[in-house]
């Protein structure tokens, strides 16, 4: 028995061992390095310098997309620095690590605070944005976020920017596409069953209601796997288009299953189309003629887009993609801010954002609201040959 | 809001073409047997892999939808994908590499903890090693879900229903898997030890055969199923971390409705879920499907809790 105890308990230890390994292996990562890097530098840089912030996951879950915020924000700021700075002055760019996690995000909020940035661009998700909210609130430093759920409009703070389109100017569009655009007459509807999915779907309902335009809509869960119910029922309903409101495997699952159950209507999806993670899953012919909305598309034929396209190329020897170009408009409306502010008052910098109106970056034109979101037009993408192709960029009225 | 789209929420139910359409109902119904039955096949696939583990040691083994997860992963992301090796190749070493680890938790966790106080340790450890499989998968091959190209993919259409090949094929290995199972437990010495290491292990220790070796093997077998299952889902399912959670707790549910530790019940558990389930699609909501499976089971548990086939309450 005693031998039994003893086993059992070197057998719990290495798990626990092991547990600690896997939590703590992410951190190895180069992105760690080059993080505290940059954030070294900063503290040890003169008062001649004017400090940006970005709160960026370079550590964590996904580290890649963390990177390429980085690349881009650096990238925005080495070409200010390149024109000779603004206000006579170097721009310099401290980076945060918050690993995707809503604590880490608060502290990295708080320590770029504490060194003096004019503003702060990150964190990405919406949940690390609603974390630091406050934080910057209370401070007064304005903050750029790329986090997209509608309810970050709600929070009626001053100081919290969004920096790309939200969830309900994408699912509108999307709406506004199939019946203007594509002339259907009955509309379909596949939402996952969480925030994302369900705020979508009641922002195409009520599009459709207002345009007369009849509305079916299945749902499903994350995770599901199969759907062949909704499909059959839409089958059934005979829609002219359907929209798909999901996540990447489930979307994948959705495109397989279409063309398997030979549901013979027009698709607009949410972004995850547009992204290699889900064209790799799917096989060309069945995603063939899909229309997807999304942030960024890589075939834009709009200048700024290509410049930037090009630049980030060239720079990084990397495709653009979404993240970078995101955060890239989120630099530059930030830069600009400071230059018409004509000082690095937080307060200033922040009335001077407000204000930015038809500013061009890659993800569309900058025109902040009441609710400080800027973005409020997305880009319509066709796959042909598993490309995502640019049809054109649709604006909200 | 236009008189004509009032209904615009059930615009399929009063289809003024709704006459007409018994026969795409029908269709439907049709459509969702197949996937059901597809389905059924993999819960009750699940559901025995469960139940060899729990006839062997009594133990529950909680990293089982772990397990099919790695197989997929070893099959997709190292073999196929990684190392560009031969599909049919690939399944054997898949299939082994499998077994291998299958034999190593039974070393590891079931053999020195069933003897415990209490199962529960043996019940921890089944679970910690999910979780340790889990972060694992998601370190060595990313979270980022991915597919193996042309692996079982396709589908026949015989007369507007259309039916995945995968579908065809997990109904075909699963037969195939049960029928050699069935033949190993008869005919083999060592499927006979397993028999009667599910019995009465004293006694089968007293009658000589080494029970820590059964469980090794019977473990051993459970995961080559488990790796089986991996691979037949990922056309179906894609290859992600959180892929076989689902059908993890469907084959439970199985097991439970059929009549726990009873393969033939698993079997039967099985295909009653996944077929209830599917044509539950065709009267509710789609998104009620997983609610539907788990309630099946609360009354089960309730009012049968032996299962179908089970032998006393």
């Amino acid at each position: 028995m005693k031998k039994t105890r003893l086993t059992a308990f070197v057998l719990a230890f290495c798990m626990a061992l092991s547990l600690a390994g896997c939590n703590g292996s992410p951190t190895d990562s180069s992105g760690a390095a080059s993080a505290q890097a940059s954030a070294g530098s900063g503290a040890a840089s003169s008062g001649d310098t004017i400090k940006i912030g970005l709160i960026a996951m370079l550590t964590g879950a996904n580290p890649l997309n963390g990177l390429r915020m980085q690349q881009a924000v650096q990238l925005a700021v080495d070409e200010y620095n390149d024109k000779g700075g603004l206000l006579g002055k170097k721009v310099q760019l401290l980076t945060e690590d918050d690993q995707t996690l809503q604590d880490m995000a608060v502290t990295c909020a708080n320590k770029l605070i504490s060194e003096g940035v004019v503003g702060i661009v990150g964190p990405h998700r919406s949940t690390n944005a609603m974390a630091i909210e406050q934080v910057v609130a209370s401070a007064g430093v304005p903050t750029l976020t790329g986090g997209t759920t509608p309810k970050i409009s709600q929070l009626n703070n001053k100081f919290l920017f969004r920096c790309r389109a939200s969830d309900a100017v994408f699912a509108e569009v999307a709406a506004q596409y199939a019946v203007e655009k594509l002339g259907a007459k009955k509309v379909g509807m596949f939402y996952n069953n969480d925030e994302f999915g369900t705020g979508g779907n009641e922002v195409a309902k009520a599009y459709c209601q207002k345009a007369g335009v009849e509305y079916v809509a299945e749902g499903h869960n994350t995770n599901d796997k199969d759907f062949t119910g909704q499909i059959m029922k839409m089958k059934n309903a005979k829609v002219d288009a359907v929209l798909i409101w999901t996540h990447d495997p489930e979307l994948a699952i959705h495109a397989r299953q279409i063309k398997d159950l030979g549901l013979n209507a027009k698709v607009i999806s949410s972004p995850g189309i547009t992204m290699p993670q889900v064209i790799e899953m799917c096989k060309p012919e069945q995603i063939e003629g899909w229309y997807g909305v999304t942030d960024f598309v890589s075939t834009s034929t709009v200048d700024v887009t290509k410049t930037f396209i090009k630049n980030f190329e060239a720079k990084y020897k990397v495709p653009a993609e979404l993240y970078s170009a995101s955060y890239y408009g989120a630099a530059v409306s930030l830069l600009e801010a400071i230059k018409t502010a004509g000082s690095t008052d937080r307060t200033k910098v922040r009335d001077a954002l407000a204000a930015t109106k038809d500013l061009q970056v890659p993800v569309g034109t900058m025109t902040t609201d009441s609710t400080n979101d800027m973005v409020h037009e997305v880009h319509v993408a066709k796959m042909v040959n598993a490309e995502p192709v640019y049809q054109e960029t649709v604006k909200l009225q | 809001m236009p008189p004509s789209h009032r209904f615009g929420g059930e615009a399929y139910n009063d289809d003024p073409h709704v006459e007409k359409e018994c026969k795409p109902m029908l269709a439907i119904l049709i459509q969702l047997l197949v996937s059901g039955i597809a389905l059924g096949f993999i819960y009750a696939l699940v559901g025995i892999e469960y139940t060899l583990v729990w006839n062997s040691t009594g133990l529950l083994n909680f990293s089982h939808d772990k397990l099919i997860t790695l197989g997929a992963y070893i099959f997709g992301g190292t073999l196929v994908l990684g190392l560009g090796l031969n599909s049919w190749l690939s399944v054997i070493i898949a299939m082994i590499v499998s077994g291998i680890v299958g034999a190593l938790v039974a070393s590891t966790i079931f053999n020195p903890l069933r003897n415990m106080r209490s199962t529960i340790f043996a019940v921890m450890g089944t679970i910690m090693l999910g979780r340790i499989l889990y972060e694992a998968t998601r370190l060595i091959w990313g979270p980022i879900p991915f597919t193996v190209p042309n692996w079982l993919t396709g589908n026949v259409i015989i007369h507007d229903i259309s039916i995945t090949k995968a579908n065809l094929y997990i109904c075909v290995v699963s037969i195939v898997v049960v029928a050699c199972l069935q033949t190993f437990l008869t005919f083999t010495k060592t499927g006979k030890a397993m028999r009667c290491v599910a019995q009465n292990k004293k006694a089968a220790a007293l009658m000589g055969i080494n029970v820590s070796q059964n469980i090794c093997i019977t473990t051993g077998i459970s995961s080559i199923i488990c790796c089986i299952i991996g691979m037949l889902i990922i056309p179906l399912f894609n290859i992600d971390v959180n892929m076989a959670s689902m059908i993890g707790l469907k084959g439970f549910s199985a097991g439970v409705i059929g009549g726990f530790g009873y393969m033939p019940g698993a079997i039967l558990g099985g295909l009653i879920i996944g077929i209830v389930e599917n044509l539950s699609v065709a009267v509710l909501p789609a998104v009620y499907k997983d609610v539907v499976s788990f309630v099946l089971l609360i009354l089960f548990l309730l009012v049968r809790p032996g299962g179908i086939l089970g032998k006393k309450a």
